[in-house]
């Protein structure tokens, strides 16, 4: 059997009793949509204009042409014989033209094709019309307002020689696409490892998992903190570090059965911690009291025998109302045992003290009101696509307004917000209200939100952001959170949770001026992170600086390997602009891509326009 | 509908009738046909479907103009491609899982009419859509030219692309085992 046997045998088929049923149904559907839509007098071909394909037309060309027209094909005609050169309208439209407006020359189309695409070009074309061969190509179009596009061209050739019709297809989106799915790919390669969770010796929490875990707790509820400490003393003095290891192993497993619906962590060699949630201090006084006294009671704990153990316990019970973090719940908690030591007492209770002086409580106060009363507002600035040359995000920026209603740097107030932890209330606000805003525009744009790393380290941030992208119907796809203050990370496990979370929704991540110290780079080696924002101290001297240069180019080289796009802030001329390009920087924000607007007038022309005209006749 | 439109329906609704019964025996007939021809390019069914049912009810809806062309199948025909291309566009992504569907394992010789076909679509669906299309409408039996004023393609082209078609299709034959003519099988 071969193909011509199977195209033979294929070109008898009748239909099937199923299939003629399928059909019977389908025609009656058919019939039922027609008639309905001709009832209301709606039009089922929709904006699809075709006559009858088959009707002569005086010469291919033409014919070719009213294709064009009616299809709204891109297409360029060259005509041999009497070296005409003619577009079609969305040929004009696509080279960034009004139809009609420009008359196409050799000259015009040889500009519209990237430089570095030029000699391809030309010898792929010269190839066909020496074959009279169709030949299908891709190429990079700039367009009259110098932005790019990625195009698809299919170059056919006339009857008889008679010229030549291009036709060419905007493939931007789907090249982009591909592009992110490549990077995605790379990125999932690398996998952002996750930190060190669990200690390999005794197999609970390490210390900086379990102060995480204490964290989380301490500011999503109430709960207690028990921490035990151990000395463990051989008959002949210090133990061996196999012995050590061997009392640790022993502790743990102990800790283990005691507390069963507790979380258990390996905070020094000799001192263990358990977290249990909604407990109150008397529970955990029991607790810490079994604990204690079972491993007291331990007479021989290693192979070597004679190893005595002391323990004492230190509790801390805490609420989210203490506004404490992790470290000091374990200060209190140690502190605890340690006077236990001193004073012989089994088990020692400390109460954390919580963050708030009065001078704090002022200062958390005027935060709250500016927040609640909505003396801030938001303002978006453009960012540049590099590659497209045009502007596809923009970021969210807070301004604060002052008694005068003006708006103005959010700096001291950030700091301030940021000092008495009050800053995930006022990137809550900034989440909220900027959502809102996208969610009424047209979404064309893509936006950066910025997000402290003090939010991402407390519980409650992710689900706020869901809530609201899916209250004001936002593309997901086209928000990326930024991660500003990102030494603000004081919980790691929070931080990604958090990341994690929020690429699933299907946003995007960035890391916010990054070179500029604050270990970014265990970020970007623990969190999911899409794109890096170069500090500006970077960008603003770049074309004389050898030093940033240097920086630069090895930083966009570093992310391009793990899969993650580049963006320079504080760019502020075309020069730089174009060094960045070169560099291989993918987007370009600062005052010569363009400055911060209102938000509202980002999105909804006519708000601008009508506050344009406000501000004139007022 | 008042009592005096009604009196007037009475001829209306006679050539309403013999319209519809024309475009029913028309869809029956053809409707395979622009399956067939969408489905040589598009692997996902349900859009095939869709597009097919929007282009016939198109059809039904402009019948008195249609069914006057000398081949109103052709302009069916164009209609459901433009219909199918503006749905592939709307489409987020491709669905990739269903590149490699079943290219790995080898087939087996088509037995009856229907398997044939089935398997002759599988190959044009591993084409350039391009080829695949003006390969399905000529298996079809339309003629070069008729063929490149549906697909908007130089005769030109038409003439090389279904060359190209029919040689890869050849190829892609052999490497599944339909190499031999039948009759000259070994054994």
């Amino acid at each position: 059997m071969n193909l011509d046997d199977i195209l033979a045998m294929a070109s008898v088929r009748t239909p099937t009793k199923l299939e003629r049923a399928r059909t019977a149904r389908a025609g009656r559907r058919g019939f039922e949509t027609y008639r309905r839509a001709t009832a209301e007098g709606h039009d089922l071909l929709g904006e699809i204009d075709v006559g009858d394909p088959l009707a002569p037309a005086p010469d291919e060309a033409t014919r070719m042409a009213r294709f064009a027209q009616s299809a709204k094909l891109g297409r360029v005609t060259w005509q041999a014989g009497v070296e005409a050169l003619s577009w079609s309208d969305e040929m004009a439209l696509l080279c960034g033209e009004a139809p009609g407006a420009v008359a196409v020359s050799s000259r015009l189309l040889e500009r519209l094709i990237h430089p570095d695409d030029r000699a391809m070009v030309a010898t792929t074309l010269a190839k066909a019309w020496h074959h009279q061969t169709p030949s299908e190509f891709a190429f990079r179009l700039l367009r009259a307002d110098k932005s790019m596009r990625y195009v698809q061209c299919l170059a056919e050739i006339l009857a008889g020689g008679a010229g030549v019709v291009a036709t060419v297809q905007d493939v931007t989106e789907a090249q982009l696409a591909r592009r992110e799915q490549q990077r995605l790919r790379r990125r999932q390669t690398i996998t952002a490892q996750r930190p060190p969770g669990r200690d390999p010796l005794t197999g609970l929490l390490g210390r900086e998992s379990f102060t995480d875990a204490v964290d989380t707790a301490a500011r999503s509820g109430r709960g207690v903190l028990l921490l035990v400490g151990i000395e463990p003393t051989g008959r002949t003095g210090a133990l061996s570090d196999a012995d050590t290891d061997q009392v640790s192993r022993i502790v743990a497993g102990m800790l283990r059965n005691i507390t069963r619906r507790g979380v258990c962590g390996l905070v020094e060699a000799t001192e263990f911690g358990i977290l249990l949630t909604e407990a109150t201090a008397e529970e955990a006084i029991e607790v810490s009291g079994a604990v204690v006294r079972s491993l007291r009671d331990q007479l021989t704990l290693t192979s070597s025998a004679g190893v005595r153990l002391l323990a004492w316990g230190g509790v801390a019970p805490f609420t989210a109302r203490d506004r404490a973090g992790g470290r000091e719940l374990l200060a209190s908690a140690r502190a605890a045992w340690r006077r236990g030591r001193r004073e012989d007492t089994e088990v020692a209770v400390e109460p954390v003290a919580g963050e708030a002086g009065p001078h704090d409580q002022a200062a958390r106060d005027e935060i709250i009101t500016t927040v609640a009363g909505d003396r801030l507002c938001l303002y978006a600035q453009p960012i540049r696509d590099l590659t497209l040359n045009q502007i596809t995000r923009h970021e969210v920026l807070l301004r604060v307004l002052d008694a005068k209603d003006r708006p103005g740097s959010p700096e001291t107030f950030l700091a301030a917000a940021e000092r008495v932890g009050e800053v995930p209330a006022v990137d809550r606000w900034v989440v909220d209200r900027a959502l809102a805003r996208i969610g009424a525009g047209p979404q064309t744009s893509h936006h950066q939100i910025n997000l402290s790393g003090q939010s991402i380290s407390r519980p409650g941030l992710l689900a706020h952001i869901r809530q609201a992208l899916d209250r004001y119907g936002v593309e997901p796809d086209r928000i990326t959170f930024e991660i500003t203050e990102s030494a603000g990370v004081d919980n790691l496990t929070a931080a990604v949770e958090f990341a994690d979370g929020v690429t699933r929704a299907g946003c995007l991540l960035a890391l916010d001026d990054f070179g500029t110290g604050h270990a970014p780079l265990r970020l970007l080696k623990h969190l999911p992170i899409d794109l890096v924002k170069i500090d500006g101290s970077f960008v603003t001297g770049l074309r004389h600086d050898l030093f940033d240069q240097t920086t630069v180019r090895s930083t966009v080289d570093m992310c391009r390997k793990l899969g993650i796009r580049t963006a320079a802030e504080y760019v502020q001329d075309e020069a730089t602009a174009d060094l960045l390009r070169d560099y291989g920087v993918d987007f370009a924000q600062g005052y010569a891509i363009g400055r911060p607007v209102p938000m509202a007038s980002a999105d909804s022309g006519v708000e601008f326009v009508s506050s344009f005209l406000g501000r004139m006749i007022g | 509908m008042t009592g005096e439109h009604e009196s007037d329906a009475g001829p209306e609704a006679l050539d309403q009738a013999i319209l519809d019964a024309t475009f029913a025996g028309f869809f029956s007939r053809h409707r395979p046909a622009v399956e067939r021809f969408l489905s040589s390019w598009e692997r996902d069914r349900g859009m095939v479907e869709e597009a097919t049912q929007d282009a016939f009810a198109a059809a039904g809806q402009k019948w008195e103009d249609v069914r006057r062309h000398d081949k109103p199948l052709a302009w069916v025909l164009l209609v459901a491609r433009r219909k199918l291309l503006t749905y592939q566009r709307n489409r987020k992504r491709r669905p990739l899982e269903l590149l490699g569907d079943g290219l790995d394992e080898q087939p087996t010789a088509p037995s009856t009419a229907h398997e044939a076909a089935e398997y002759v679509t599988r190959l044009l669906q591993r084409l350039p859509p391009h080829q695949a299309e003006v390969m399905r409408l000529s298996l079809d039996g339309w003629s070069g030219r008729e063929i490149a004023a549906m697909t908007g393609h130089t005769y030109n082209t038409v003439r090389s692309y279904r060359a190209d078609a029919r040689q890869r299709m050849q190829q892609l034959a052999e490497q599944d085992g339909f190499a031999e003519p039948t009759g000259r099988r070994r054994g």
